[in-house]
């Protein structure tokens, strides 16, 4: 990594827009861990992997909706208060639209049939997406205890059910001190 | 009023009201995101307000799932069907500003502490938190699609190529809504 600078160059709100518009108008079947680390990470280099996971975690442990939380965070980190508001906006408006059109046809079309199932296929292929985003920063990390804590939350709240509140509670503390001991010996 | 005997223009008060009500309580509730409160959603829109039927729902969610965005996205649908635009924005405000007020107050606080010696640390401990939630989420959602053994299918072909080299993502769904369509058609 390199040295941070407390005051990285701004990134144009405008840029905020576009990009977080593209998201929110590409993800189709949902997939939007995916196509956020895509844009923030590797094509526009905004944040560090690290960044962005630890951004994801909060996103994921506090109240509401994953992935708008994610841009509230992101926009925040690169432009303040105008950038959060900039990539909640960006990131919704255009889905709204469309799903409200989708549904316009769906109640026109008296059902979806063969829409509902090619639809269907398009979920699962999102959700490759993210699959694949998990794995990709699991051998980035290079490192056993990635592995261990990761497939420990999986099973715990993916498969057992547990609340996740009360997993991450015990699972996070558990996992900063190795990361702590790691780096201090 | 058109022929569902729905004012998608107007201004209908106790229905946006309403709406306001159920989704800005429900939104701090939403720990790991919509699947954890669809079940009280349902309840609230269809038992207590009655907005939809139970297949109303049922075909809300799965529109909300395959259209591109957030999955949360069925907040704005209900909203639109409750009260056409007006319920629509209000739902959508209600939903989101409260939790990311919250979210915006922790990551300022986050971005204070930058260069904090404990900053690295606490962000190399939660990395693998995130990506443990992130395969359990795509868990419960494969475990929710209708297509069963196909969807698990796809997926897992889905994975073995992203992982074999990057694809462009609108080519890899494209390529699953064909193959779909296929299927449909053949079967």
């Amino acid at each position: 990594m390199t040295i941070k600078s407390d005051d990285p160059p701004p990134v144009p709100l405008a840029d905020i827009a576009v990009v977080f518009s593209r998201i929110g108008i590409s993800s189709f079947g949902g997939g939007l861990v995916a196509w956020i680390r895509r844009e923030a990470v590797e094509r526009n280099r905004w944040v560090g992997d690290r960044e962005f996971l630890s951004g994801l975690a909060l996103s994921q442990v506090l109240p509401g909706a994953n992935m708008t939380n994610l841009a509230v965070y992101l926009g925040l980190l690169l432009r303040g208060g105008l950038g959060a508001v900039t990539a909640l906006v960006a990131l919704l408006w255009l889905p709204s639209i469309f799903i409200i059109f989708l549904y316009e046809i769906y109640e026109r079309l008296h059902g979806l049939g063969a829409l509902h199932f090619v639809l269907d296929g398009v979920a699962a292929a999102a959700i490759a997406l993210n699959i694949a985003t998990g794995i990709h920063a699991i051998r980035r990390s290079r490192s056993a205890v990635t592995v261990a804590v990761a497939g420990a939350v999986f099973l715990a709240v993916g498969v057992l059910h547990w609340s996740m509140l009360l997993v991450v509670a015990c699972l996070a503390p558990v996992s900063i001190v190795i990361a702590w001991r790691r780096r201090h010996g | 009023m058109d022929k569902w005997g729905m004012d998608r223009w107007g201004w209908d008060e106790h229905a946006v009201w309403g709406l306001v009500r159920i989704f800005a309580p429900l939104s701090l509730l939403a720990i790991g995101g919509a699947p954890s409160i669809l079940a009280e959603m349902e309840h609230q829109t269809v038992d207590v307000y009655g907005w939809l039927t139970q297949r109303d729902f049922v075909d809300l969610f799965a529109i909300s799932r395959a259209a591109p965005g957030p999955g949360t996205l069925i907040v704005t649908l209900i909203g639109w069907k409750a009260a056409g635009l007006a319920g629509a924005v209000a739902a959508s405000v209600a939903f989101y500003l409260p939790t990311s007020l919250i979210i915006y107050g922790v990551a300022s606080i986050w971005r204070r502490y930058r260069s904090a010696p404990w900053r690295e640390p606490v962000e190399h401990g939660l990395a693998p938190i995130a990506i443990g939630l992130i395969f359990a989420g795509a868990y419960a959602v494969l475990q929710s699609m209708t297509s069963g053994v196909l969807a698990f299918g796809t997926t897992a072909v889905a994975v073995a190529l992203l992982l074999w080299k990057p694809i462009n993502p609108i080519i890899l769904l494209s390529g699953a809504a064909l193959t779909y369509g296929t299927i449909y058609a053949l079967a």
